[in-house]
């Protein structure tokens, strides 16, 4: 008798992936975060200079959430998340419905209008997004974000959509609901789950914005994602880029866990 | 009642109806039948609102209602799968057309319940339609399509998806329920038996023209075609 692969075995390939891919990275970007700050004093060593192997301090945290500037940071990072995220879910529940709405030759025309700008380069792109709304600032740096995360949000709301049969929709005209209150009491409620996955994923991508803010925006417009950038590669902080990091993502997975719970409410 | 004349319609280069004329007289039970790809169910959407004809017009009591939106023509239309709204309960789904017309709450809660105990389903309002069985959902469509007393019943095929006991149970019903209210309706159907059993009028179709019109006796015994003859079941 031969054996037969266990159901461990099976699982190797995906556990392989999602601790090396996923969660030792986390480890390391944790206990970054936990180290002493690097000795930028007296005589620079390069091995103590980004941070101080084999210590443990929260010092990084201390300065991070202690700081204005940083509260600040965070508080801008997530007001940009927010402000972003309800602009791309309206315009990309626009395109999403014509896309539903449209015959199945259009259709296909339409997707690949909405998933062509993704085949540029992203700073090509983010130039373009420039060019044309002018000097940097705040409202550029949500167009240049806005522009990168509609394809998502229109096609996971579209996929959505589709799923909604229009003889639904038609039956509510029959029992004499106009076309907006046809959307509003069946179309709309039915593809809210779409809506909410949209939500999750453009909040999340959002809120770790670092091209747009970098390249469209004025020192006021940068992101925590930015100043993780600035830390590493300017600052040679990187126990502070780390705790930057760990809050980021410790909200972002608050935020997702709510949305999450929302949506299965929804289902 | 419900007049087409002369109704055409074309999708793309395939014509699915050919001038088509029929009335439906005042509560009459009428029977459209037709295998598959007829034409039955686009004249029916036509009724409805849902299409619009190339040419032709539609007739309301001798008013042209031929452009009209389908939620200014007061029809109950049952859809062959239901069409029931999964994220309301039964109750939600029949009070919606009430809600529609802007009715009071407590009267059109009244309504419903009464509607959906004269379908004899009760007790099962807070549920969702994906709870129900299909002949259940199948009263729910009903109710629902009945609950705003309509000018004309639209039911396209209505009892295609149901097993045959169920079927049969229903079909019995829903003759009782047409001849108790004296509601004008229109049946889509490609099952024979069933338009003999249920319907005072049959109209064949076949390749988008209406064949032949009449009760079930005069179909039987002068079928205008051979179609006619061959569909309906006759031999010699």
């Amino acid at each position: 008798m031969k054996d037969k692969p266990g159901p461990a075995l099976l699982l190797a390939p995906s556990a392989f992936l999602w601790i090396a891919g996923v969660l030792a990275p986390l480890v390391f970007v944790v206990r970054m975060s936990l180290y002493s700050r690097g000795d930028v004093s007296g005589e620079k060593r390069l091995d103590t200079l980004f941070y101080q192997p084999g210590t443990w301090s929260v010092d990084g945290y201390v300065k991070v959430l202690t700081e204005p500037f940083y509260l600040r940071m965070f508080g801008f990072t997530l007001l940009l998340a927010l402000v972003v995220s309800v602009i791309t879910l309206l315009l990309g529940y626009l395109l999403a419905y014509t896309i539903y709405r449209a015959s199945p030759r259009a259709k296909i025309v339409l997707i690949l209008m909405v998933a062509l700008p993704k085949f540029t380069n992203i700073l090509v792109f983010v130039y373009g997004v420039k060019m044309i709304f002018g000097p940097n600032g705040f409202w550029p740096v949500v167009a240049g974000e806005v522009l990168l995360l509609m394809p998502y949000a229109a096609l996971t709301i579209a996929a959505a959509l589709e799923a909604v049969p229009y003889h639904l929709v038609e039956a509510a005209r029959g029992l004499g609901a106009s076309s907006a209150s046809a959307f509003w009491r069946v179309t709309l409620p039915l593809s809210l789950p779409g809506v909410s996955a949209a939500a999750i994923l453009t909040l999340l991508w959002s809120a770790g914005a670092f091209l747009a803010p970098y390249l469209l925006g004025q020192p006021a417009q940068y992101t925590v994602a930015v100043e993780v950038d600035r830390q590493v590669h300017q600052d040679m902080d990187w126990t502070v880029a780390a705790a930057l990091n760990v809050l980021l993502i410790s909200f972002l997975a608050a935020g997702t866990y709510a949305l999450s719970a929302a949506r299965r409410r929804l289902a | 009642m419900i007049e087409f004349a002369e109704v055409s319609k074309s999708f793309g280069s395939v014509p699915a109806l050919s001038d088509a004329s029929i009335e439906l007289k005042a509560g009459e039970f009428l029977a459209v039948l037709g295998p598959s790809g007829c034409g039955k169910t686009t004249l029916l959407r036509i009724a409805g609102g849902y299409e619009v004809p190339d040419s032709g017009r539609v007739l309301l009591g001798g008013k042209d209602i031929t452009d009209l939106a389908p939620n200014r023509r007061n029809f109950g239309m049952v859809f062959q799968n239901y069409a029931l709204f999964p994220h309301m309960s039964v109750l939600d789904n029949v009070e919606l057309g009430l809600r529609m017309r802007g009715m009071a709450k407590g009267e059109r809660r009244r309504r419903a319940l009464d509607m959906l105990s004269l379908v004899r389903l009760e007790g099962v309002e807070k549920r969702r339609p994906a709870e129900l069985s299909g002949g259940q959902q199948q009263r729910v469509a009903l109710a629902r399509a009945l609950v705003i007393e309509p000018a004309a019943l639209l039911l396209d095929e209505p009892l295609a998806n149901l097993d045959r006991n169920v079927r049969l149970q229903m079909r019995d019903e829903l003759r009782a329920l047409q001849q108790r209210l004296r509601i004008s309706t229109v049946l889509v159907t490609h099952d024979q038996e069933e338009a003999l059993a249920i319907a005072d009028r049959i109209a064949v179709m076949d390749g988008g023209r209406i064949e032949q019109t009449g009760r079930a006796l005069d179909l039987c015994l002068n079928p205008a075609s051979a179609f006619v003859s061959s569909f309906l079941g006759l031999h010699g």
